[in-house]
């Protein structure tokens, strides 16, 4: 057992590190998350269809949803300094502030607009994409993301 | 989120890198140089990441987390388990604070949970007499009518909502009426106050994501409200002490 949760941290480690990191925002808790990560991985296996990492990903946004809403603590920001915080730099600008704010919906919203919302702004994925791995119409799932676009623009205005 | 057109998103470039099967992916990247570039970054990123949390070092933190929580030896539920929770018979729920219906009683094993902490021998039903620790490995048991799927949601004391069974997953699991254990253990953390375990059967699959979202959007002091066409529910509410 002890050798699968190696290689599963050798392979998906820094990945998961940087979603963690990605939501929460702090890289001490973004470290503990991620170990937490894999130990649920490793505790109770997969029953999961599609990629691994995928799985991963979607025990990552529930442990890091739980960890935001139990730190409640906030980190402010300045604007100007969004997207220097940001991951990846993939994309324009905007979405650099995008990704920087995602973390910031998961204490304000549903579990399951926050993983549309995980899905959509850190995963890439377009409406359609997202519909058909949650099992949601495009219409709810162009709902819910308005509502956490809603959630991120008040966050930006927060902080302007 | 701005992507050029023809191109995967991010996850599944990352799915690749990881050595997932991706379809698509690898075809894309023989004529995408943008693709191309963002799988050589993330590579070397990856390399710098693993070079300053080796996989030593997580290892031994992994191992220092499970020393500090000594996990429970768990025996398995068998019969003998089960005609415990049957001697019972009735499953104690906490009073909800609000004005609404007198406290459920639960009578004869349909849907138990059962605890067990590293200083015990034997696993227990959770109730009022048995409060949940955290800590605590809960394991599920429940009878069900007739063929089905099956699935418990839990919702803790700051309002944390996950699926128990299956673990994180997104659909019911099939079960069969004769079988009674449900698969998988779940050791609770620290999260203060009491914890609500629910339990729905349904003849035909159902998804979780919107079982989820009725029980996130239920208030912290009330019953957390499941509504699924033709499913049976049954929730317990079980205190939970440091």
């Amino acid at each position: 057992m002890a050798d699968s949760l190696r290689e599963l941290y050798e392979r998906y480690g820094y990945l998961v590190f940087r979603r963690c990191h990605a939501l929460l925002r702090h890289r001490a808790d973004a470290e503990d998350a991620m170990q937490e990560v894999f130990m649920r991985a490793d505790r109770y296996g997969r029953r999961h269809e599609g990629s691994t990492l995928s799985w991963l990903y979607t025990i990552a946004t529930h442990v890091c949803f739980d960890a935001a809403r139990r730190r409640g603590r906030a980190e402010p920001t300045a604007p100007s300094h969004l997207t220097l915080v940001d991951a990846r730099s993939e994309g324009t600008a905007d979405d650099g502030d995008v990704r920087a704010l995602v973390g910031r919906a998961l204490r304000e919203l549903d579990p399951v607009t926050c993983e549309m919302g995980v899905l959509h702004h850190l995963g890439g994925f377009t409406q359609e994409e997202v519909a058909e791995r949650t099992g949601y119409s495009r219409k709810t799932v162009g709902r819910k993301l308005e509502a956490f676009d809603a959630v991120l623009r008040q966050r930006t205005e927060v902080l302007s | 989120m701005t992507r050029a057109v023809g191109c995967p998103a991010s996850e599944s470039l990352e799915a690749y890198l990881a050595g997932d099967s991706v379809e698509g992916v690898r075809e894309h990247l023989e004529h995408c140089t943008a693709c191309q570039t963002a799988i050589e970054r993330l590579q070397r990123e990856q390399a710098r990441f693993l070079k300053e949390f080796p996989p030593q070092r997580f290892m031994a933190r992994v191992e220092q987390h499970r020393r500090s929580l000594r996990p429970p030896v768990w025996q398995g539920i068998g019969a003998a388990t089960l005609a415990i929770a049957a001697a019972l018979a009735v499953i104690f729920v906490l009073p909800r604070n609000d004005s609404g219906p007198p406290p459920m009683a639960l009578k004869g094993p349909t849907f138990v949970v059962l605890r067990k902490s590293a200083s015990m021998s034997e696993p227990e039903p959770a109730g009022r007499e048995r409060p949940l620790r955290p800590g605590d490995a809960v394991r599920f048991a429940y009878q069900a009518p007739r063929d089905g799927y099956v699935a418990v949601i839990n919702r803790d004391g700051t309002g944390a909502v996950s699926a128990f069974v299956p673990f994180h997953g997104s659909d019911a699991l099939p079960w069969k009426a004769g079988d009674q254990a449900l698969p998988g253990a779940v050791e609770l953390d620290d999260a203060r106050g009491a914890e609500w375990m629910i339990l729905i059967f349904s003849d035909r699959p159902f998804a979780l994501a919107p079982i989820l979202a009725q029980v996130q959007q239920t208030p912290l002091d009330r019953t957390p409200a499941v509504s699924c066409a033709s499913c049976l529910v049954e929730t317990l509410h079980l205190p939970k002490e440091p």
